[in-house]
């Protein structure tokens, strides 16, 4: 009797258990969430069009900065004086400022260090951060001590006098200084090489936070793995430093005269009529230390940058220095420079990064928007992949194709975010993820296909086909969906969410859904309209519905808001009246919960084969579609998605065969 | 067995049973969910107001049109050129236009082919066309004229200009040279009749026109798969057709040479008409001649028409036409004529001999009670085309009779309210339009010739079976995305019914007619979104009835009120019941409460949709004297509750049911 009650117990709980269990793993299509109608169905406002477009009233704070510092190399200190010049384009009155103390990230409490395990190399350095000195508002014409508040990485001004609204103006000075950290936050930082320190300077400056139509103030503090959110203006910086130091910096350098020999100067004007690469310090010059000036000797290097969302810059006595001439589709002047240790020299390796700077520009250019600024400089350094307008920090062990791959990609960042500037710590996507798309394309065109296609740990890392390596990603149901803000993104799926799925699915959409040529001109239309602005998701899909002239909701919700997946199936196949020449009623099956237009193959036994293509409209209202094939002989297999484009995570099932051994279908490529 | 054993396994019973009771019997009610302060719940915008108004801003683009065509009776087609004059009224500049192609349905390779379920196993036997043939397509911008350049996909064409249009203002004219197969039956909208005196063509969808820009999607570019209808830019028409000489032309708009295409004996008939209630013939059977009796050679005539202020013009042509009309009186005393196009085949009072005073009956009343109808004509043609309609003329289906004939004329003349005045989108909300339209349809139907053709059939009890569905989509999908099965069920029957359960049960007559007649003349030649109508409703109303529009409308829900329980106060029948009643499912209704008490007396208790505000249990007190007999909710069964046996609690004295009685008015 016992073990009949235990079995009867067994029985119960079993049933118990396997229903739940059948509940969590169902993922059945539902049509009415796929083509859920309130999706995207808020009407646009005066700041963001409903098609896409920023409204008739969008408007943009801007944030111009002059800046003037000092490095001393003995304690690898910065010290600064800036003057931040804020315009409030707003409708708003502002009666507070907020701004971005990004050198805090690196103090002993901050809620980087308290939350975010360390990015991976080695023990965790702490500094005091951002030193303020003295912070003050210029308000008319009298400087007044700033009343402001300090927590973490974000620092609030109570201004004396609130700033007007649409075009009112704030400037505000503060003198500050920091230890320059070995490894700031993982995009800056500081490392000894055998002929001098190279300092990859950024995040150096106290700047504005943005304030936007979206939420007022965007104050996430900067907990290492989110990006940068920030306002377009013009920057002037001058640099003072040792006499041997030779520096790359955002922008342009206005004071050549002053700071470069007449020798460095020639090479200049060489690179700039030179596509191939012109030697400006090369690796003899800096291993013999000529032209460092007497110890002691301090040089002021000028720049400036115009319609930029940052600046950075690098420093080091140990850099090699060569140039090139960029070909704009205007023709305007551009050059591409590199600087980087000897360490790297050599064409396995950074020998050839102005050469990869430069042709990335020109693709890109040629491709997407002309790059807006005069020059472009690659540094090799400590910090192994990071961007800033017009500047990029590459690690300095770079080779090959893995040099190629880093280098063209966080060129790419020009675009996204540097010119489509999108809030990175919010949607890492919208830069991480459609950079990785254009680096695709630049693979293929660089050098005819010298590193097609890319494969690294950014895009299908195992080298093989990018729609079936992603099918992991989505059956593991703890990955977060694309468009979860950065910092709630773990370390393990950071790549994965933010660099390759989006990357993927706008490859989808290029290749699958709409065709190069509708993608392309919505896609262009988008960069185009948001160029110097802030982005938000919806404006991207917006863009691409209007400019593509298609109703995408269906995939901006499964792809980008969801983590649906997909799984197509061939169900039946049965011929017209039981009769093989009167042709066959094949009906397709959509599993997962995302929809997709769908591609069959057919294979007869009198060979005859042939494609169908199904848009994603047959799922509208079911999870099943028959539709009839005018084949004419028996019919040996039909397979869903023959070139294995799609993500499918089951495909087994799209495959239907008869069983007859005859003639197997070749497999397509 | 013994003791424990059996404990046990009478455990493990009960554990069974009462896990498959709960789910059967727990309430699936949250009020937070039903009273949702997040619905409807976003600020309004410039262009829409939070009031449901369009907004200080609103905008609108506007298209006119000016074509000449020319119907091949040959090779059925017809061959045309256009002038498209758009302007750009948004706040935007537009680097590209969005054009609709609806012929290109036709094409084998259009996506609504692809779309088109299989029916049986016989191999199809469907025709196709080549959809729209664009022999030039040209651009005139700021003067200058140039070949426009331009991409197909589908039923929807870019034309990406060689400078963007101006925002809030910019205008461009297109001109466009095409022609187009008239297939026999044009995705049930248009289309070909062969009878026995000639062809009949009802034609429409028969211009490239644009799509819309609005300022909730911009670009409005769903694809025409065939399910889902229009959404269309205002402006002016004007269209000539060439047809053979013996052909009658009736069109959207006004005739404007009738001095070229008419008899003088037509003419004067017609002036008859425009004085006249009771039917005029203007070309009758007698004066349509059989094949045999024509002449060889048949010249064409050109009719000229005009149409201001439309969305659409769309026309028929058969030398088979009997032709009468008759005056239709409007409010303002504006002329008007109403008429109808037949062959002889449909004439006779039972059949289309009464067409025309349908279409005068339903103009008539629909414009008293609701907006005067704005154009000059409205036409009735009879034809294959079962239902379709346009702006100032309708394709009713040729073998239509008495009843049939009488509903579907009041339905497709009444779609001159929905659409075609108040300019919904059809493909997304085909509910603004055909449950709108079947709503005032009741009422047409309910008020003609002293209620010749009324039906019992507008009854929410009916939708019961639909409601159970637990799949069902709700009222609120798109068009294309409706099973082909519920498409007349969710767009035209659940939310007519909706609306007489607004007017009739929960609002009352006056507040609903006032605050529909705001929304018809706030959205008039306009385009209203569904948060426009429901914001409407509530403010003119004066009630905020967010439940009722998401309970019905958003989502599939279902009502299931309930008597759960009935006391006497203290244990007396002499000192009044507390009655609590419960709402068991997420519909929420206020409630009518009938009461039978033993001494004979009989009472009714309404209570307001608010008790269910913070819970699904409601007690209430009912001043009885004496023992209760029966508590029943909904007494007069308007309700679509979905479990009507828990309506009524009876003290077991008396079991028979309370008879059915008349709804409040």
């Amino acid at each position: 009797m016992q073990k009949a009650i235990v079995l009867i117990l067994a029985v119960l709980l079993s049933t118990v258990v396997t229903s739940l269990l059948m509940a969590q793993k169902m993922e059945r299509y539902n049509p009415r969430l796929a083509f859920e109608p309130t999706f995207l169905n808020q009407p646009g406002t005066a700041f963001r069009g409903a098609s896409g477009k920023p409204g008739p009233e969008y408007w943009q704070n801007r944030g111009d900065y002059m800046i003037t510092a000092t490095l001393d190399t003995l304690s690898n200190t910065l010290s600064a004086r800036e003057v931040i010049t804020y315009t409030n384009m707003s409708p708003d009155v502002l009666p507070f400022v907020w701004l971005q103390l990004d050198q805090n990230i690196v103090q002993k409490d901050s809620r980087a260090a308290l939350t975010q395990a360390s990015r991976g190399r080695g023990a965790p350095e702490t500094t005091d951060g951002f030193n303020l000195k003295s912070v003050a508002i210029v308000d008319r014409n009298a400087r007044v001590p700033a009343k402001y508040v300090v927590s973490d990485t974000r620092m609030q001004i109570v201004l004396p006098s609130p700033v007007s609204p649409r075009g009112g103006r704030l400037q505000i000075e503060i003198e500050y200084n920091f230890v320059i950290p070995r490894q700031g936050g993982g995009r800056m930082g500081r490392m000894a090489t055998s002929r001098g320190m190279i300092y990859d300077i950024a995040q150096w400056y106290p700047r504005m936070a943005v304030y936007d139509d979206q939420r007022g103030w965007d104050n996430l503090p900067y907990l290492g793995s989110g990006e940068f959110y920030l306002e377009y203006g013009d920057f002037d910086y001058t640099l003072d430093l040792p006499a041997n130091q030779i520096v790359g910096g955002s922008g342009e350098l206005l004071n050549s005269d002053e700071v470069l020999s007449a020798a460095q100067r020639k090479k200049i004007r060489e690179a700039q009529m030179s596509d191939k690469t012109v030697t400006i310090r090369s690796v003899a010059v800096v291993e013999s230390g000529v032209g460092s000036g007497k110890p002691g000797d301090r040089k002021s290097w000028h720049f400036a940058m115009k319609s930029s969302r940052d600046i950075a810059w690098a420093a080091s006595s140990a850099f090699v220095w060569d140039a090139a001439r960029i070909n704009l589709p205007s023709a305007k002047p551009c050059l591409a420079m590199s600087v980087y240790p000897v360490e790297s020299a050599g064409d396995s390796a950074y020998g050839r990064s102005t050469e990869y700077t430069k042709y990335s520009i020109e693709i890109f250019s040629k491709d997407l928007f002309e790059y807006p600024w005069p020059v472009a400089v690659n540094v090799g350094g400590p910090v192994g992949g990071q961007e800033y307008p017009g500047i990029f920090f590459c690690g300095f062990r770079g080779k090959g194709k893995e040099l190629w791959w880093i280098a063209s990609h966080e060129i790419g960042h020009s675009w996204f975010p540097m010119i489509v500037g999108s809030n990175e710590r919010r949607w890492a996507f919208l830069d991480e993820g459609f950079n990785t798309f254009v680096d695709i394309a630049a693979s293929d065109e660089f050098n005819h296909g010298e590193y097609a296609p890319k494969r690294d740990a950014e895009y299908a890392p195992g080298g093989g086909n990018p729609a079936r390596e992603i099918a992991p990603l989505l059956l593991d149901r703890a990955a977060p969906p694309i468009i979860t803000p950065a910092d709630a993104i773990s370390e393990q799926y950071r790549h994965l969410v933010s660099y390759y799925r989006p990357a993927f699915g706008l490859v989808l959409l290029r290749t699958v859904i709409l065709g190069p040529e509708r993608f392309d001109y919505a896609f262009r239309q988008y960069i185009s309209d948001w160029a110097f602005k802030h982005p938000v998701p919806s404006d991207f899909f917006r863009a691409m519905n209007n400019g593509a002239g298609e109703n995408l909701n269906w995939f901006w919700k499964g792809w980008f808001v969801n983590t649906w997946t997909l799984d197509q199936q061939v169900r039946s196949v049965k011929y017209l009246e039981g009769d093989p020449t009167k042709g066959v009623l094949i009906t397709l099956g959509n599993n997962g919960e995302l929809p997709m237009p769908v591609t069959v193959a057919i294979y007869e036994s009198n060979h005859h084969s042939g494609h169908v293509q199904l848009p994603v409209e047959i799922w509208h209202s079911s999870a099943e579609w028959t539709f009839r094939y005018p084949s004419t002989s028996p019919v040996d297999s039909v397979v869903v998605d023959p070139d294995q484009r799609l993500p499918d995570v089951n495909p087994a099932n799209n495959v239907w065969t008869s069983g007859a051994p005859a003639t197997r279908p070749m497999r397509r490529r | 067995m013994n003791n424990r054993t059996a404990v046990l396994l009478t455990f493990c019973a009960f554990v069974v049973f009462s896990m498959t009771t709960f789910a059967q019997e727990s309430s699936t009610y949250n009020p937070h969910e039903t009273f949702d302060p997040g619905f409807l719940n976003q600020s309004g915008t410039i262009y829409r107001s939070g009031s449901g108004c369009p907004g200080p801003a609103y905008w609108q683009n506007r298209a006119d049109y000016k074509i000449t065509a020319e119907l091949n009776e040959a090779d059925s087609t017809i061959t045309a050129n256009e002038t498209i004059s758009y302007r750009n009224n948004s706040p935007d500049a537009l680097p590209y236009l969005w054009i609709q192609l609806d012929q290109n349905l036709s094409r084998e390779d259009s996506r609504g082919t692809a779309t088109e379920p299989v029916s049986g196993m016989r191999p199809s036997s469907r025709q196709f066309t080549q959809g729209f043939v664009l022999k030039s397509v040209k651009i005139e911008q700021d003067g200058r004229e140039s070949d426009a350049k331009y991409m197909v996909t589908d039923t929807r064409m870019q034309i990406m200009l060689p400078s963007a249009m101006r925002a809030k203002g910019g205008e461009i004219k297109l001109e466009i040279s095409y022609s187009f197969e008239i297939l026999l039956f044009g995705a049930g909208r248009m289309g070909r009749t062969d009878t026995k005196n000639g062809t009949i063509y009802e034609i429409a969808q028969w211009y490239p026109r644009m799509a819309v820009c609005d300022d909730v999607q911009g670009w409005n570019t769903l694809p025409f798969l065939g399910q889902g209808e229009f959404y269309l830019e205002y402006g002016d028409f004007d269209f000539s057709i060439k047809v053979p000489e013996d052909h009658i032309v009736v069109a959207s708009g006004e005739l404007q040479n009738a001095s070229e295409v008419l008899t003088s004996q037509e003419r004067k008939l017609l002036d008859e008409a425009a004085k006249s209630d009771k039917t005029v013939t203007i070309r009758g059977a007698d004066a349509v001649s059989p094949p045999d009796k024509r002449p060889q050679h048949l010249g064409t005539k050109t009719w000229h028409f005009k149409m201001t202020n439309a969305r659409d013009v769309a026309w028929a042509s058969s030398r088979s036409f009997i032709w009468d009309a008759a005056r239709v009186k409007l409010p303002s005393g504006k002329r008007c004529l109403a008429m109808s196009a037949y062959p002889v085949e449909s004439a006779g009072d039972s059949s289309w001999g009464r067409s025309t005073e349908y279409v005068k009956g339903t103009i008539e009343y629909n414009s008293k009670q609701w907006f005067e109808y704005p154009y000059p004509v409205a036409v009735n043609v009879a034809g294959f085309v079962g239902g379709m309609e346009y702006p100032g003329i309708v394709f009713c289906s040729w073998r239509s009779r008495g009843g049939g004939l009488w509903g579907v004329t009041t339905h497709e003349i009444g779609h001159n309210w929905f659409p075609m005045v108040v300019g919904s989108n059809e493909r997304e909300y085909p509910w603004m339009d055909e449950g709108f339209n079947t709503f005032i349809n009741i009422y047409s139907t309910r008020n003609f010739n002293n209620g010749e053709y009324k039906s019992e059939r507008d009854s929410a009890r009916r939708f019961v079976p639909m409601l159970m569905r637990s799949n069902i989509f709700p009222i609120f999908t798109y068009a294309d995305n409706m099973p082909r099965n519920d498409l007349s069920n969710l767009a035209y029957y659940k939310p007519s019914i909706g609306l007489v359960m607004l007017r009739e049960y929960v609002l009352g007559p006056d507040r609903f007619d006032y605050a529909f007649r705001e929304y018809i003349k706030r959205w008039a030649f306009k385009h209203p979104q569904p948060g426009d109508f429901f914001r409407t409703m509530n403010e003119a109303s004066g009630e905020d009835l967010n439940w009722f529009w998401k309970s019905w409308f958003m989502e599939n829900w279902k009502l299931d009120q309930t008597v759960k329980d009935v006391k006497y106060v203290d244990n007396d029948p002499s000192k009044g019941v507390l009655i609590t009643i419960a709402n068991n499912e997420k519909m929420v209704m206020p409630v009518t409460v009938e009461v039978k008490e033993s001494n004979g007396h009989k009472g009714r208790v309404n209570l307001p949709v608010e008790i269910w505000a913070r819970g699904g249990e409601w007690t209430f007190k009912y001043p009885s004297t004496s023992m209760v007999e029966y508590v029943t909710l909904d007494p007069d069964h308007i309700l679509p509750d979905v479990n009507s046996d828990n309506d009524t609690w009876t003290s077991g004295v008396v079991t028979r049911r309370p008879a059915r009685g008349r709804g409040r008015q």
